[in-house]
């Protein structure tokens, strides 16, 4: 177990209806994978 | 002060940042004013022997009545900025701009205090005692110093104090000048890594008020007058001639490239061929460069290459210094003064000198034009003007400050058009030929790599909807591991997990992680597992 907290997750963003932390109202979630996974495509429309 | 760990970052409301953004415009300005007038009484007492704080750079100093003796003055010039730079701040020896983007790009903005004073001092004994050297990276060093001990000392986080850093940079630019907009154009192409309205109001405030402070003291003429551009409307009947900037643009790419490979070649030559000991080559370089004014002024009259050069700029512009041989010569002479007087450890820009460079180039282009095609009404002037811009644009890489920088310095429109074409030609054919501008090539021989280009983020433009991960499922925290893992080819897919309580959120934790966590130990509950792994307390 110590081996894996080190590898603890880092922030993610979850994405609900404003004001409430219900689960039901959960509509997505997003990590600092999908950040990075969005600036790479946002980086390809610039690339050579 | 070690702002990176400090737990008491302070984020400053938009009318505190700005007060702080108009105090930064004053120290500025006086910083400006002090380090002009430093300038002026070393030079004054050097060449002159006189205390004496006025000091105009457009005039030709008199010859010195030391006589030959006045070769020592760079010397002695030398020995003293040698002392302040080894005792108290290294990193104010150089041209100082790269310092400030070494500090923005990799140091978070941080700059030490002391740098603003030693580079004072330092900057205005190589100036003052004929150093070839100009005013706009010393002043860019100590603006920025201000800027950023005030967001130190008030622990501001990163972005505000990399903010008061290009605005103290542009106020310092623009007080010493007389260039508001030049000013903050440049901070903006050089400095800033955002550029929005909460960077660009501080640094408005910053640079109006530097510029202000800066016109009490010096007026607020321009830098230069061109009696040729004033009456009647100067402008190019013959298209042919626009051409012929672009030639020039050419040639000043070509320059610009020399000019970079030289002060980093002959910064070389001193530290490996000439002395270890950072006295003994900085000396030996001030003694050359003390008896190239000299001889100058022994055979033509002037010390033209010794400081700002802004004297022989002047001639060249009014079209008392005309002959495209000398104006060739004295290109080459500045080349190699500048280069030694920096290439040996001095401390001043390098703006100046390349003012000096383009106008000596862009004389010679538009001489020789006169001279072989005298039906195309060539005003040599206008070239002079064009090649300032296009050296100062393709060596710094700051080519849309270049541009604005030299019409706010001779408020001259109508050169405009040759300008833009000069600039951007040079500053293309200067990037086939050196990959990085003077400032840039500096941090890459450090390998601290800074981009010349600035790409909106179009990260900003994808909404949340468009990039969240949509393939999550729930999972009660008192739920045991084993039996999550019997579930799970039961349930659907997901790539995330919500760990909930009672219906309420209280993690995140990906499904990947959750798998290994739970058959490393099955008879835990899922709360114990995700307490070490998950990130807890979501943002909602």
């Amino acid at each position: 177990m110590e081996k894996l907290a080190s590898k603890r997750t880092s922030i993610a963003l979850v994405l609900a209806k404003e004001g409430s932390d219900s689960a039901g109202n959960v509509k997505g979630i997003i990590t600092p994978e999908e950040i990075g996974k969005a600036r790479i495509e946002s980086m390809e429309l610039l690339a050579d | 002060m070690d702002i990176k760990n400090s737990r008491y970052i302070k984020l400053l409301g938009p009318l505190k940042f700005a007060l702080i953004s108009a105090l930064l415009g004053i120290l500025t300005g006086i910083g400006a004013v002090v380090f002009r007038g430093l300038i002026a009484l070393v030079h004054n007492l050097v060449f002159l022997g006189k205390f004496s704080f006025v000091y105009d750079a457009t005039l030709h100093t008199p010859a010195s009545p030391w006589g030959a003796f006045i070769i020592l003055g760079p010397v002695i010039g030398g020995s003293v900025v040698v002392f302040l730079i080894q005792k108290f701040a290294p990193e104010a020896k150089g041209h100082g701009v790269p310092e400030v983007i070494d500090a923005v790009y990799y140091y978070r903005g941080v700059i030490r205090p002391v740098v603003a004073a030693v580079k004072a001092a330092a900057s205005s004994v190589s100036i003052g005692t004929g150093g070839s050297v100009g005013r706009e990276g010393p002043i860019v060093q100590i603006g920025s110093s201000f800027g950023s001990t005030i967001g130190q000392i008030l622990n501001l986080p990163v972005w505000q104090r990399i903010t008061l850093i290009a605005a103290g940079t542009g106020g310092g630019i623009a007080a010493t000048f007389n260039t508001p907009i030049g000013g903050m154009i440049f901070a903006f192409e050089l400095m800033m890594q955002e550029f929005s309205i909460r960077t660009l109001i501080p640094l408005a405030i910053t640079t109006v008020i530097a510029t202000y402070v800066g016109q009490i003291f010096f007026g607020t003429h321009p830098a230069f007058v061109i009696p040729g551009f004033e009456t009647p409307y100067f402008h190019i009947e013959n298209p042919v001639v626009l051409l012929a900037y672009g030639g020039l643009g050419v040639i000043l790419g070509v320059a610009s490239a020399l000019f970079i490979k030289s002060i980093y070649a002959f910064e070389d030559f001193f530290d490996k061929k000439v002395s270890k000991v950072y006295y003994v080559r900085h000396l030996v370089g001030m003694l050359i460069v003390g008896v190239m004014f000299y001889v100058l002024m022994k055979m033509r009259g002037h010390y033209f290459t010794e400081g700002v050069g802004y004297a022989t700029i002047q001639d060249i512009l009014t079209g008392s210094l005309t002959g495209a041989s000398f104006l060739f010569a004295l290109f080459c002479l500045k080349l190699v003064a500048t280069s030694t007087t920096l290439g040996s450890g001095a401390s001043g820009g390098i703006f100046s000198p390349s003012l000096f460079l383009g106008a000596t180039l862009g004389g010679v282009y538009g001489f020789l034009l006169h001279t072989f095609f005298p039906g195309l009404d060539i005003n040599s002037a206008a070239f002079a003007v064009a090649g300032m811009a296009g050296l100062a644009g393709g060596v710094t890489g700051a080519a849309i400050a270049a541009i604005v920088m030299i019409f706010e310095m001779t408020l001259n429109y109508n050169v405009m058009l040759p300008m833009v074409i000069t600039v951007t030609i040079s500053y293309g054919v200067r990037k086939l030929l050196s990959t990085e501008s003077i400032y840039t090539m500096k941090l890459a021989r450090r390998k601290h790599f800074i981009t010349e280009v600035l790409q909106r983020d179009l990260l900003y433009m994808k909404r949340a909807v468009e990039i969240m991960d949509t393939q999550f499922d729930t999972v009660d925290s008192g739920l045991a591991a084993g039996a999550f893992l019997k579930e799970l080819p039961t349930r659907q897919f997901a790539i995330h997990y919500l760990v909930v309580s009672g219906g309420n959120i209280i993690g995140v934790i990906k499904r990947d992680k959750l798998i290994e966590a739970a058959e490393y130990d099955a008879t835990a509950k899922i709360d114990d597992i995700v307490e070490k792994i998950m990130s807890r307390l979501p943002r909602i």
